[in-house]
C-alpha cells in the first residue's frame, strides 16, 4: 500500500498537463513564473473561464490534471462554512485564491461543491484579494482575525509554480490583528521557508494514521514527509497547526492515532504547535453521492454514518465521541497547553469531549488568534 | 427516476441471478424507489465493508425470515428493511438493542415511554408520561424516582455516551 501511495503522490513540484491560460492574463506575473517553471508543459490561451470549463470537459480526476490561469471577478473573502446553525466555530474568514486541488481526496467536499466548476484554477490577481483583505483589517482594528486560504483549494500544492506565499506571507507579516493559516496536504514549504513570517502566520496539516491515509487519499504526501516539512516551517519561524481532520475510523485507528500524536510529539516543539483540532469524517448527501459514483466499494462510506443535526452524515455520535475522547487524551498527555477544538460539532458533543460547553465563537476565535 | 430504471442502474454490475433476486423481492414487497435506493445504498455498503458482492447479502436469514413473514407488503418491506439495516449498522443496531433493553428493565409500567433520539444523535431521551387520573401521573413518577434511586436510569443516560 505504501508503495501505491508513493506512485501515486504528487511531487512537490506539481506538474500539470495543460495550462490554460484567459485572455488577458498572459503577462501576468504569475503566468510569467508558470510558463518559465514548466518548460515542456503545454499552455494555451482560452476566451475566458467559461472556455477553459468547456475544454476541460466534466471529468473531475481529469480536471485536476490541467491547470486555468484566470482573474477571479469578485469577492474574494468569505465566511468559513463551520459556522452554520447549531455548531460551534472558531471565527474564521477564508480566502480563495485558488479552486480545487491536484490532490483527489475520497472525502474532499470539492467533488460535489466544484461538481459544476471543476477547472483547477489559480487566480492570477492576488493583489486585488490582499487589497481586500486590508480594507477588512484596516476598517476592524480591535478585532483579531485568522484568515484561511485553504478552503476550495490545498493552500501550498501550487505554491512551487505560483510563489502565491511569497506575496501574502510578507503582507500577513506586516499585519497586526490577522493571523493567517495555510492548510495543505503537501511539502511544498520550499518557498515560505525563505519568508519572515514575524509569527503571524499559522502552516497546518492534516494528518491521520497512515493506514487512513491509504483508504482515503489520493495524491497526497506521505504522513512522515508532512511533518518534515512542519518542522521546517516550525524552524523557520512559522506556527504550526494540525488538523486531525477528517479522523476516520479504520482498523486499528486507537493505535494509529496513538503512534501519529506520539510520531508529531517528536517531530515538533510543542510550542510551536498553535492549535489541534479534530473533526470527524462527514458527508453531505450529495458528496455521498458524488463519492458513490466517483469511488464505488469506498470504505468511506461503509462506517456507521448517520445523519446528524446539520444535514451531514458522520459517524453516529457514541462512536465519535470516544474517537474525540481518545486522541484527545493522547493529544493532551504528548502536547500539554497546545489549544484543542473540535471543528463542525455540537455544543452538546463538546460537552461530551471536554465536560464543558464550547467557548462561543468569538471568544474561541480569539484565543486561537492570540497564539 | 422510477423504481425500476433504479434497479436497472443500481444493479448493472450484478449477475442476472442475482438482479432476478431482488426484482422478485421488489415485486412482492413492493418499496418505493426512495426506500429501494437507501436498500441498494446498504447492499453496497456491506459489500464494500465484509468483501462480498452486493447481492451476496440477500440470501440472510434475518432478511428471508422478513420477506416470508406475513402481514401487508408495506409492513414486511418496513420489517426486511430494517433487518438490512441491522446487517449495516451493526454496532448502532446493538445499542439500539440495549438502550430497549435498559427501558424494559426499568419496569416503568405501559404509561411511561423512554427513547433516545434518533441513531443516538444529539444524545438526548424523549420521556412520555400518558396519565388519565393524577394518580396515574404520581405512580409513574414514583416509577421513575425508584429506577433513578437503584441507579438505573443512570445505566440508561449511559448508552448515550461514547
Ligand atoms: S488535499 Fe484538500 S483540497 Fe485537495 S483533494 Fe484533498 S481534501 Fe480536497
Amino acid at each position: 500500500m505504501a508503495a501505491l501511495r508513493a506512485a501515486c503522490y504528487v511531487p512537490r513540484v506539481f506538474t500539470p498537463d495543460a495550462v490554460l491560460i484567459e485572455r488577458g492574463a498572459e503577462e501576468t506575473p504569475m503566468a510569467r513564473r508558470c510558463r518559465e517553471r514548466l518548460p515542456d508543459v503545454p499552455f494555451t490561451v482560452v476566451e475566458d473561464r467559461q472556455a477553459a470549463r468547456v475544454a476541460i470537459g466534466d471529468d473531475f480526476a481529469a480536471a485536476k490534471r490541467r491547470l486555468v490561469l484566470a482573474e477571479h471577478r469578485g469577492s474574494f473573502l468569505g465566511h468559513c462554512p463551520a459556522g452554520t446553525r447549531g455548531l460551534r466555530c472558531c471565527n474564521y474568514l477564508m480566502m480563495n485564491f485558488a479552486t480545487n486541488c491536484p490532490m483527489d481526496c475520497g472525502y474532499c467536499f470539492l467533488q460535489e461543491y466544484l461538481a459544476e466548476n471543476l477547472p483547477l484554477t489559480a487566480y492570477v490577481n492576488p493583489g486585488a484579494a490582499l487589497a481586500e483583505v486590508a480594507r477588512v483589517l484596516d476598517k476592524h482594528g480591535d478585532r483579531r482575525f485568522r484568515i484561511g486560504t485553504g478552503e476550495l483549494a490545498d493552500s501550498l500544492a501550487l505554491d512551487p509554480l505560483t510563489d502565491l506565499s511569497a506575496d501574502i506571507v510578507p503582507f500577513f507579516a506586516a499585519r497586526s490583528n490577522a493571523l493567517l493559516e495555510l492548510k495543505t496536504k503537501t511539502d511544498a514549504i520550499d518557498g515560505l521557508v525563505a519568508l519572515d513570517p514575524k509569527d503571524r502566520v499559522v502552516v497546518s496539516w492534516s494528518l491521520a494514521p497512515e493506514a487512513a491515509v491509504a483508504l482515503a487519499e489520493r495524491g497526497t504526501t506521505p504522513i512522515a514527509a508532512r511533518l518534515a516539512a512542519a518542522r521546517r516551517v516550525a524552524a523557520a519561524g512559522y506556527k504550526v497547526g494540525i488538523h486531525f481532520d477528517p479522523m476516520i475510523e479504520h482498523a486499528g485507528w486507537e493505535e494509529g492515532y496513538r503512534d501519529l500524536v506520539a510520531t508529531l510529539a517528536a517531530a515538533l516543539p510543542a510550542a510551536r504547535v498553535a492549535w489541534v483540532s479534530m473533526g470527524a469524517l462527514r458527508f453531505s448527501s450529495g458528496l455521498r453521492r458524488a463519492v458513490r459514483a466517483r469511488f464505488p466499494g469506498s470504505p468511506l462510506l461503509t462506517g456507521e454514518q448517520v445523519r446528524s443535526a446539520d444535514g451531514k452524515w458522520r459517524d453516529f455520535q457514541p462512536l465519535r465521541v470516544a474517537m474525540y475522547r481518545l486522541v484527545r487524551r493522547y493529544v493532551e498527555e504528548a502536547l500539554p497547553d497546545v489549544p484543542l477544538f473540535l471543528c463542525m460539532e455540537t455544543p452538546e458533543v463538546w460537552q461530551r469531549v471536554f465536560g464543558a460547553a464550547p467557548l462561543g465563537e468569538q471568544a474561541l476565535g480569539a484565543r486561537l488568534a492570540a497564539r | 427516476m422510477t423504481r425500476d430504471q433504479l434497479l436497472a442502474a443500481r444493479t448493472s454490475a450484478w449477475t442476472d441471478d442475482e438482479r432476478a433476486a431482488l426484482v422478485a423481492i421488489v415485486a412482492t414487497l413492493r418499496p418505493s424507489a426512495h426506500h429501494l435506493g437507501d436498500a441498494l445504498d446498504w447492499l453496497d455498503d456491506l459489500a464494500a465493508r465484509d468483501g462480498g458482492r452486493p447481492a451476496s447479502a440477500l440470501d440472510r436469514p434475518e432478511l428471508q425470515a422478513a420477506l416470508a413473514a406475513p402481514g401487508s407488503a408495506p409492513d414486511r418491506w418496513k420489517r426486511w428493511k430494517e433487518a438490512l439495516r441491522r446487517l449495516r449498522y451493526p454496532r448502532l443496531a446493538a445499542r439500539e438493542r440495549a438502550f430497549a433493553a435498559a427501558v424494559r428493565a426499568l419496569d416503568l409500567g405501559r404509561n411511561v415511554a423512554i427513547a433516545p433520539s434518533p441513531a443516538f444523535e444529539g444524545g438526548r431521551v424523549t420521556v412520555t408520561i400518558r396519565a388519565a387520573t393524577v394518580d396515574e401521573l404520581v405512580a409513574s413518577l414514583d416509577r421513575l424516582a425508584e429506577a433513578r434511586a437503584a441507579d438505573d436510569l443512570a445505566r440508561l443516560f449511559a448508552l448515550l455516551d461514547a
